[in-house]
């Protein structure tokens, strides 16, 4: 697994921003990262004549076991499912999945088919979360805000997100 | 605190990329944030045609402790950087680390060469080769492949593009 980056955004006169980061091991707990990231941002600020706005840190995550994972012929990350939830505070919350597998779409709606199990599992995942050791975590909206509810889960072509060409 | 975000990015049979991200609660810890993205990784792989090449998870930090600056010099400038090569513990193998709006009142007179006789860029050296102290157990910057970085080979300004 790669190191864990912590990114600080920089900001100079005109507004314009630029990043720097270091790394730490992938083993270091939230508790030390933040620790170090406050000791680091200090020692930058001292030599910089900018303003260091945010810093994040950027967890690796292991998908070597996972399954199902090889890319088909006909495979385009134009073609989307595109899912709409609404939070607790009446937010929305969108999220596109590349490529949909055209099998899981009912071709008289264009909606997923709830019934498929791999859609009933992606809902289950945003609307009661998934067990992790020592709780479960549940999606929610930018401002931590919960309960999602779906609005609407359907087959859509566009761009998904950051997008580019590949090599 | 803003939610944390998990990142799965796609590769199609055309090689174009494509990411999309579902946001959780600041509240967990690393490795359970590593948990749940791993199984939302099968979840979504088994709804899509492409190959989930990349999983990552954006942790917003508290930089509060902090004490830093609130407003830009009127020299600040982004594009005028501090380079710093850092050889890592692993023959051959380096870091290298930009620094935007560095500073030039940290180089040697008449030099690009951060001048490391300057308390501050002292400290930011120190920090960087000997790690912070965490109670006895210390957190040591790495380079990309996880080595620990041992000794700052160069330390110079540069202008150069964000």
């Amino acid at each position: 697994m790669p190191p864990i980056e912590i990114v600080y955004t920089i900001e100079d006169r005109r507004k314009k921003t630029a990043t720097t980061s270091i790394k730490l091991a992938e083993v270091e707990s939230k508790a030390r990262v933040n620790l170090f990231a406050v000791a680091w941002a200090n020692v930058v600020d001292n030599i910089i004549t900018g303003v260091i706005r945010s810093a994040i840190a950027i967890l690796g995550v292991d998908i070597s076991s996972l399954t199902s994972n090889t890319v088909t012929n006909d495979s385009d990350v134009e073609e989307i499912a595109s899912a709409q939830f609404r939070s607790d505070a009446g937010t929305k919350v969108e999220v596109n999945i590349p490529a949909v597998l055209e099998t899981l779409v009912n071709n008289d709606t264009g909606n997923l088919e709830p019934s498929a199990p791999q859609v009933a599992a992606f809902l289950a995942m945003m609307e009661d979360g998934i067990a992790v050791t020592g709780g479960t975590i549940i999606p929610c909206d930018i401002g931590e805000e919960g309960n999602l509810v779906n609005v609407y889960f359907r087959e859509r072509s566009r761009n998904s997100g950051t997008r580019k060409a590949g090599g | 605190m803003l939610a944390v975000s998990v990142i799965f990015s796609f590769r199609d049979a055309k090689g174009k990329e494509s990411s999309t991200k579902i946001r959780v609660p600041s509240t967990f810890s690393f490795a359970q944030y590593r948990e749940f993205a791993a199984a939302g990784a099968q979840v979504l792989a088994n709804m899509s045609t492409a190959e989930l090449y990349d999983v990552s998870v954006a942790v917003g930090l508290d930089l509060s402790g902090a004490s830093l600056r609130t407003l830009a010099t009127q020299f600040a400038d982004v594009f005028q950087k501090a380079l710093i090569v850092v050889r890592s513990s692993v023959a051959g193998l380096f870091s290298r680390i930009n620094i935007p709006t560095f500073d030039d009142a940290n180089t040697v007179d008449g030099s690009d060469v951060l001048d490391i006789l300057d308390p501050d860029v002292q400290a930011l050296i120190t920090l960087l080769e000997d790690g912070l102290d965490d109670g006895g157990l210390l957190i040591l910057p790495v380079d990309a492949r996880g080595n620990d970085l041992d000794e700052v080979s160069q330390a110079v300004e540069k202008f150069r593009k964000s």
